[in-house]
């Protein structure tokens, strides 16, 4: 109101110098009806010249004469499409699952299909079949060069073939040569396992996707051929068979995925849980359950997890399941020791804890999230009289401080903000991390722990766990597992080779609850020194398991002439030896034992290298196991192939390797850089004079003169 | 792929309502007569007067929106050149006393390298990591790249609007030259610019030989700045002289 007294005052104040306004006033408004239009056309030409560039590109994708390598695959040939149905059947403490890939050809040419997924580390690969319509043909086991060879005969020949190859204990290999246009090929892969039973629950893992994988190395080699975007390095010869070609999530999700399990626990339960995914429960008779995924297909972007909980009576403390297989009976045992004496942890002894923290770019995102409250945590239960360091690491190691520290109020006000200012960035170099926290110093008198929060997106895991073993002195390394797709084999066996044990945290809702847990574990191991004997003649693994935390079941196979007397287990429990027997001939009959053993032979093998085992005996050793019990190994895949060609003579089929989603959580320009490289100032400036015009509009229209202009004066 | 006219909805300053002021015409006689807050003067004036109060506030609001708009876009540019002024004297100073000097005291990067096109008469220094952050101020080196003389692929990204606006001007044979706080240099040739798709791109961290590249965002010209191509040039060494 204030404001249009003051105005029409002026109005009529200023009556004398009518005409002069009149001409300032017209030509104001022509430099505004000017500017309209020349705004209007900048618009017009911006938002053209935008699409003109958009258009000219057409052509420059695709020549490729750089250096920049494109991950195969990728524009401008499309991909096969990948559709994966999981079927588990869970029956007591094994699990048998089905994987069934199909692998659809949407174009106009023939392809081969490379597909480069994760699987349990511990799975035990048997089976393959590929399906081409009604026609469906068994694979074999062969020596990984013979099957390779096979392969690439049957591909020269036009055969239809299919390969599988372990690249790691948990990352594999589907090729499919000569998918026709518009055909659909289906590979079924079945494996077996042991679930983990931990902490009165049982947990079934079914990883999704292979993460982006950090490769460290100082120079390029030639190394194993493949298909992904890593390049081959003296650390890492086989980068390019761990990388495969990831889409922006921009661009959508693909790989969708089916879950069933047919849950056969053997007893009453409390609880089915599935953190990461939501899951239809439906119970029928006798404690049998069937999983399924609530909404559908879901992406290939995270691990699926399954947990259930015996009922607190029938919760298990010893099982044993057996076969006979080929004139031979395998047994596996699962003895749960008693909880801790009460009391043993009253006496505490000062810990000497180091912290190491990744700070690589795979961690941006909800992984870093986790690792900073889960180390924040970690920071809590220290206490007067320990002390402490952390470590973060990417392409850089910082200590915290040059050596540990004693705990008190200001060393650990120092972390909190040393955590806190942590961000996610740059490269995964592991190994110099490792030697800042596993130096040759002794400390008398404190009991020594590092904590490793990592997702192990890395390819040199045997360089890293080999160095775990040679340099752990009296530590014992725990692991703790984070985001949705971590790497299970190097997070495992690092803590096999630490002395300690690992969890996995995939939610920032779960890091209380899990750390809570190994907190638990990390006061002591409830069980040292164990060994176990056998009856009869027998062939046991593992041979010398690992000290057990609590919660945690010690789990051995074997291969044995009778099922005759018990399995005695021997150890030390809170310093005091402990002893308990399992009869044998309480056991069930289960089939798949045989091949468990066989994996569990063949891991042991394999480790067995790190202790200076020849690369050749282990080779003869593993192949000899795996083609006995048909098992794809480093040294062993499985390959069916067609018995007529298909393909036309001289069809050259196009390699294409089918991308995976980004792990959930994951910023895809962390890892592979892409900052925005462009600032908003062009936007701003052009706003900001359509907001100015718009002003000088609005007070020339309260001011009537816009009307005054249109009539002409 | 995201075009400008795509984001098309995103124009336009909210606070102006462009069919508000077409119909709020008042009419304009009942300006020119002198007002009594009194008289009883026809319907058509009383809702005129509020109207204007509405369009007057819109134009200061138009106004202050454009100010701010338009200042921050000169802001942006004005931080990235005084930027460069101040990390060139801290780039002196450093590598007279050999001690990282902070080229303002809040600063939380160091320049690393010095980016030197003689051909296009560009002299820029480069902070560590290339973030939102540190490439308001300069061009940045990826966090994993290689260091510039080491063995590999040293990646270093910037503005198109910005520092690396003179990357359109660069061709295939033009020299770089990259300066290290201790003071060699190193010497590169451009030996390829592709425009990329940022989410098909893959920069090799070990190419066959010691790598300079460097990326920023295209087209140059284009309004929006969160489209997914990149325009990348590479670099191949000449030799280190010292």
């Amino acid at each position: 109101m204030n404001a249009d007294r003051n105005f029409s005052a002026s109005n009529a104040h200023s009556l004398r110098g009518h005409v002069y306004r009149d001409v300032a006033r017209l030509a104001a408004e022509a430099f505004a009806a000017g500017l309209v239009i020349s705004l209007a056309l900048a618009l017009a030409i911006f938002i053209v010249s935008t699409q003109a560039d958009a258009a000219e590109l057409g052509a420059v994708p695709g020549q490729g004469t750089l250096m920049l390598k494109r991950a195969a695959g990728e524009a401008p040939v499309a991909a096969p499409l990948l559709f994966t149905d999981v079927d588990v059947a869970v029956s007591g403490m094994t699990a048998r699952t089905t994987v069934t890939q199909r692998f659809a050809n949407p174009t106009t040419e023939w392809t081969e299909g490379v597909y480069v997924f994760p699987l349990p580390e511990k799975a035990a690969v048997d089976h393959l079949d590929m399906r081409i319509g009604q026609r469906r043909i068994e694979g074999q086991i062969r020596e990984r060069g013979e099957a390779r060879a096979a392969y690439e005969q049957a591909k020269t020949e036009g055969r239809k073939a299919t390969l599988v190859e372990q690249e790691r204990p948990n990352v594999f290999t589907t090729s499919v040569a000569h998918i026709g246009p518009g055909e659909v090929v289906t590979v079924t892969i079945e494996y077996q396992e042991t679930l983990r039973y931990d902490t009165g629950a049982f947990r079934l893992r079914f990883p999704m996707v292979v993460a982006p994988r950090y490769v460290p190395g100082s120079s390029a080699i030639d190394g194993e051929p493949g298909t992904g975007w890593g390049v081959n390095t003296d650390q890492v010869p086989d980068a390019e068979r761990i990388t495969p070609p990831v889409t922006h999530p921009d661009l959508g999700f693909i790989n969708p995925v089916t879950i069933n399990v047919a849950l056969n626990p053997g007893f009453a339960l409390s609880k089915i849980d599935s953190p990461y995914h939501r899951i239809d429960v439906s119970e029928s008779v006798d404690h049998r359950y069937a999983i399924t995924l609530a909404n559908g297909p879901v992406p290939a972007n995270r691990d699926f997890e399954l947990v259930w909980t015996p009922d607190v009576a029938a919760a298990p403390g010893a099982a044993v399941f057996a076969e006979h297989k080929d004139g031979k009976t395998y047994a596996v045992a699962m003895i749960v020791p008693p909880a801790p004496i009460a009391g043993a942890g009253a006496q505490r002894s000062p810990r000497e804890a180091v912290f190491i923290i990744d700070t690589s770019g795979s961690m941006e995102g909800t992984s870093i999230r986790q690792a900073k409250q889960s180390l924040q945590m970690a920071l809590d239960r220290l206490q007067p009289g320990d002390r402490f360091n952390v470590i973060e690491f990417n392409s850089v190691t910082k200590a915290l401080f040059g050596a540990p520290m004693p705990v008190d109020t200001s060393t650990l006000a120092r972390a909190r903000a040393f955590v806190t200012a942590l961000r996610a960035r740059g490269g995964t170099e592991m190994k110099p991390a490792l030697e800042a926290a596993l130096t040759d110093d002794v400390a008398p008198g404190f009991v020594r722990q590092v904590v490793f929060l990592t997702d192990g997106a890395v390819g040199n895991e045997g360089e890293l766990v080999a160095l775990i073993r040679a340099r752990l002195s009296d530590r014992r390394l725990f692991t703790v597992g984070i985001g949705s797709a971590p790497n299970s084999f190097f997070l495992t066996k690092a803590a096999q080779y630490g002395r300690g044990t690992f969890t996995f945290i995939g939610d920032v809702r779960e890091v209380a609850e899990k750390m809570g847990a190994l907190f638990t574990k990390l006061e002591s191991p409830v069980l040292t020194d164990i060994a176990i004997s056998w009856p009869g003649k027998s062939e046991v693994w593992p041979r010398e398991p690992g000290d057990l935390y609590a919660g945690e079941p010690i789990v051995v196979v074997a291969q044995t002439d009778a099922l005759d007397g018990g399995v005695t287990i021997t150890g030390r429990r809170g310093g005091v030896p402990w002893s308990a027997t399992v009869p044998l001939s309480a056991s069930a009959a289960e089939p798949g034992i045989g091949v468990l053993w066989a994996r569990a032979k063949i891991e042991a093998l394999t480790d067995a290298l790190k202790g200076g085992e020849s690369e050749m005996d282990v080779k003869k050793a593993v192949i000899e196991v795996a083609l006995a019990h048909h098992l794809v190994s480093k040294y062993t895949s499985l390959v069916a192939i067609d018995v007529t060609p298909t393909a036309p003579p001289g069809t050259t089929s196009v390699q294409s390797a089918l991308p995976t989603n980004l792990p959930e959580g994951a910023s895809f320009e962390a890892i592979f850089g892409g900052a925005q490289t462009a600032t908003p100032a062009t936007l701003h400036l052009l706003l900001g004079l359509v907001a100015l015009l718009f002003a000088v509009i609005a007070w020339s229209s309260a001011n009537g003169r816009l009307k005054h202009f249109a009539q002409g004066h | 792929m995201q075009t400008t006219a795509d984001r098309g909805g995103s124009f336009g300053p909210p606070a102006c309502d462009v069919r508000n002021w077409m119909r709020a015409s008042p009419p304009g006689i009942a300006f020119r007569f002198p007002r009594a807050e009194s008289s009883p003067v026809g319907g058509g004036a009383r809702t005129a007067r509020p109207r204007r109060r509405v369009l007057k506030w819109i134009a200061a609001a138009c106004l202050a929106l454009g100010v701010v708009l338009a200042g921050n876009a000169a802001y942006i540019h004005a931080k990235a050149l005084l930027a460069q002024v101040l990390l060139h004297r801290a780039w002196v100073a450093t590598q007279a006393t050999g001690v990282p000097a902070r080229p303002w005291p809040w600063a939380d990067t160091t320049p690393v390298a010095r980016l030197v096109a003689p051909a296009q008469d560009v002299d820029l220094l480069v902070l560590a990591g290339a973030t939102g952050r540190t490439l308001a101020f300069g061009p940045g080196h990826h966090d994993g790249s290689a260091m510039p003389g080491a063995a590999g692929n040293t990646v270093i990204s910037a503005h198109r609007d910005t520092h690396f606006r003179f990357l359109r001007e660069l061709a295939v044979g033009d020299a770089l030259i990259v300066e290290m706080p201790a003071g060699q240099r190193f010497h590169y040739r451009v030996r390829g610019i592709e425009v990329a798709d940022q989410r098909n791109l893959r920069l090799p961290r070990l190419p066959a030989e010691r790598t300079l590249t460097l990326v920023t965002c295209y087209p140059f010209d284009a309004v929006d700045a969160g489209g997914p191509l990149r325009y990348v040039v590479v670099a191949t060494a000449e030799g280190a002289l010292l």
